[in-house]
């Protein structure tokens, strides 16, 4: 599969040390985890997608395709950071997918209000999250067709 | 006891007086006139004794005259003579027309004759005087004439006294009339005042007073001061009244004690949102008099983040709705807040509502403590969610990395004990989730639409496909009527069901469902699910709907326990109920109806 080499496809928010090994396993299976990048909160998170703190010197022009993003994060949660990227003209067109374990009805509605792309309840069996990590990576990564250049 | 009308009996007294007064009129009536015919008698009795006066008179004067002439045979002597013939004839004229009685007229007509004789005698001596033209001097003639005289005097003197007797009778009788008259006339003077006195007594002391009394009571009674009304045991309507009036101070009394000895607070309030009357628990609850309850608006002891919906409640109130379970804070005189909760009815036409209210403070804390815990379990089931899917996720995942990616590395009994592992995190995955939504149902509300049934069944039948495949089933689905209820957990009682129904029918060949419905003697709709499965032994059904309790061997059917008990947790929620028909082997037929279920039975499914 061709991707453009030194550019990130997805960006994993994830704080469980097992769900992002299972998460990436998952992806590097489909062959779809040639540029990702694990973060470990929404602090870090941020920072990374506004080019910020740690990530001051990334450049912002340098977008995901893709954020995998954990509900319950330290320090920043979930949603917050789903508002922000939502909230700013320059992030609002980066797909974001809840992945997540949590089933509360108002955890989906809130995320949906929002504005996520996708929400993905992480299913405990494991050959089903491995085919949920597979359909959602083909959706947004090779068939969705994302607005050309920078949204305004 | 016989009833006495008071109107009877002032009606008896009046007729009494007016016939005693009728009778005094006629009396003194019949007196006045008998009175007036006395003295009208003894009036025409004396005009006969003037009469007989003047024939007296009259014959006095000729007599001496008479004398005069034979003596003298002057005619001046016959001046007197002729002037007695003329008043005896005025006398007598007079006398015979004013004489009626029988005594009377005998008595005149032999006074008459008497006159007559000596007249005629006298007649005769002075015509011999006239012939003569001499003085006569015959004693014997004299004589003669004299007794003629005398005979007159008597006769005269007779009749006088009659006519006297006659005129003493007369004024003796009109005494009488007038006597008669004056007695009758006191004495039915003296029985109408009577009449009239006892009349005076009836309507004072039996009727005016006992009303005015009955009255001053009523007033007290209206004012709600204490007042004493004894049931009279008069047989009149003063009697019914006090009896009445007394049966009400009874019932009032009774309304009292309730209004004064409940724990409920009660209140009687205008629309214009003033207490008019409030009961002693109020002073219990609040501190507050009545008196500095009853002062100011209400709205002003509420907690002012109450007021808005307070006034809201007192306007519909206004537009005669009834308040039910309304709840407010009011302030109490300490300053700290309770909890009241209102029901109160207007009556429009008085433009005022009668309201209870009761301190459901402790009530109002536990609520919030409950919803507090309600919270707690939400953040708790939340974080099991969440928190205890993960390691349960990475047991099971990491367990079929090694079983797929390091196959070769274990064989036989190890990766037997890596397959039951995987197995045995999906089952707790399986528990957690199946435990949550139960957890979630008790605290979600009910979102009732009509909804048609077949089309939840459809819809749990679709996510039914993955069982279905590969299975021998004959599925009917009967017409099912539409019904009220959440549609997501209806759909998921259907699910269970139809669910359990595959699931026990594992090996059937073929695997019987049935879907339908029928109404009961009730008129409900039941809903049944109809299966050839398993079937399992009715002593054991009481179990069948708890939670984690199962009538199978999980390595005969696979399963959490959850699932009838969410079932059930539903059904309830709806107001309904479910049961369950089966025999080993035969078969189960699972029922419910969401119609009204008796209150024990809900208890007794709980």
């Amino acid at each position: 599969m061709a991707i453009a080499s030194g550019s990130i496809e997805i960006l994993l928010v994830e704080d469980n040390p097992s769900d992002a090994e299972l998460t990436l396993h998952a992806l590097q299976k489909n062959k779809l985890a040639n540029h990702i990048h694990l973060v470990r909160d929404g602090a870090e998170a941020l920072e990374y997608i506004f080019a910020t703190g740690a990530y001051a010197a990334r450049s912002l022009a340098d977008r995901p395709k893709l954020i995998l993003l954990d509900l319950k994060l330290p320090k920043v949660d979930g949603l917050e950071v789903l508002r922000r990227i939502k909230a700013d003209a320059a992030t609002r067109t980066i797909p974001v997918v809840l992945l997540t374990s949590s089933r509360e009805d108002r955890d989906i509605v809130e995320g949906y209000r929002l504005g996520v792309n996708s929400y993905i309840v992480k299913p405990v069996d494991f050959d089903q999250f491995t085919n949920a990590v597979r359909e959602l990576g083909m959706y947004w990564l090779l068939l969705n067709k994302p607005p050309v250049g920078k949204a305004a | 006891m016989r009833h006495a009308s008071l109107v009877a009996r002032a009606r008896i007294l009046l007729i009494s007086g007016w016939a005693a007064l009728v009778a005094a009129i006629v009396v003194s009536g019949y007196g006045a006139w008998a009175a007036r015919d006395g003295y009208l008698r003894a009036d025409a009795a004396r005009q006969v004794e003037l009469a007989n006066k003047d024939l007296l008179v009259g014959m006095v004067n000729q007599e001496s005259g008479l004398r005069g002439y034979i003596n003298s045979a002057d005619p001046v002597f016959l001046e007197p003579y002729n002037l007695g013939a003329t008043e005896i004839h005025a006398a007598l004229q007079q006398l015979a027309v004013g004489i009626t009685d029988q005594d009377l007229r005998t008595g005149l007509n032999a006074s008459r004759a008497a006159s007559q004789a000596w007249q005629a005698w006298a007649t005769r001596r002075k015509e011999r005087v006239d012939a003569s033209g001499a003085a006569l001097n015959d004693v014997s003639e004299s004589r003669a004439g004299k007794t003629l005289f005398d005979t007159f005097r008597n006769t005269n003197g007779k009749f006088q006294t009659t006519v006297d007797g006659q005129v003493a009778q007369a004024i003796a009788g009109a005494r009488r009339g007038q006597q008669l008259g004056f007695a009758l006339l006191l004495a039915a003077g003296l029985i109408a005042a009577a009449i009239l006195a006892a009349l005076g007594r009836t309507l004072i002391n039996g009727t005016l007073r006992p009303i005015a009394g009955l009255a001053a009571s009523a007033r007290d009674l209206a004012a709600g001061r204490p007042a004493r009304v004894l049931a009279s045991k008069r047989s009149d309507e003063v009697g019914d009244l006090s009896r009445a009036l007394a049966a009400w101070q009874a019932t009032a009394k009774d309304r009292d004690h309730i209004f004064t000895l409940s724990a409920d607070m009660f209140a009687v309030a205008g629309f214009d949102g003033i207490f008019r009357t409030v009961n002693p628990s109020w002073e219990r609850v609040t501190g507050w008099s009545a008196l500095e309850l009853t002062s100011k608006p209400y709205i002003e002891f509420v907690h002012p983040d109450d007021r808005a919906a307070t006034i809201a409640e007192g306007g519909k109130l206004a537009e005669g709705a009834k308040t039910i379970s309304f709840r407010n804070r009011y302030q109490c005189q300490d300053g700290s807040y309770r909890w009241l909760e209102w029901t109160a009815v207007p009556v429009e036409e008085e433009k005022r509502f009668y309201a209870v209210a009761r301190d459901v403070t402790d009530q109002q804390s536990a609520d919030d403590s409950i919803r507090a815990l309600n919270g707690e379990l939400e953040a708790f089931s939340y974080s099991v969610s969440h928190d205890l899917r993960a390691p349960l996720r990475a047991i099971h995942g990491f367990v079929r990395i090694i079983l797929e990616d390091h196959s070769d590395e274990f064989h036989g009994e190890a990766r037997r004990y890596l397959d039951l592992v995987a197995a045995n995190a999906q089952q707790m995955g399986r528990l957690v989730d199946d435990l949550l939504r139960f957890s979630r149902l008790g605290r979600q509300a009910l979102n009732t639409q009509h909804v048609s049934a077949n089309a939840i069944v459809r819809g749990a039948l679709d996510q039914l496909q993955a069982e279905l495949e590969g299975r021998a089933a004959e599925l009917t689905i009967g017409d099912l009527p539409s019904l009220d209820g959440d549609p997501t957990l209806l759909q998921q009682v259907f699910l269970n069901l139809i669910g359990n129904a595959i699931k026990y029918t594992k090996g059937r060949e073929p695997a019987r469902i049935e879907v339908g419905s029928r109404t009961d003697p009730n008129h409900d709709v039941v809903y049944f699910v109809k299966d050839n499965g398993a079937g399992f032994d009715m002593q054991y059904a009481d179990k069948l709907f708890g939670v984690f309790q199962r009538l199978h061997r999980s390595d005969e059917y696979e399963g959490t326990g959850v699932g009838l008990a969410l079932v059930q947790r539903i059904i309830i929620k709806h107001g309904g109920r479910i049961w369950a028909d089966a025999a080993v082997g035969r078969g189960a037929t699972f029922s419910f109806t969401l119609g009204g279920a008796p209150a024990w039975q809900l208890q007794a499914a709980a």
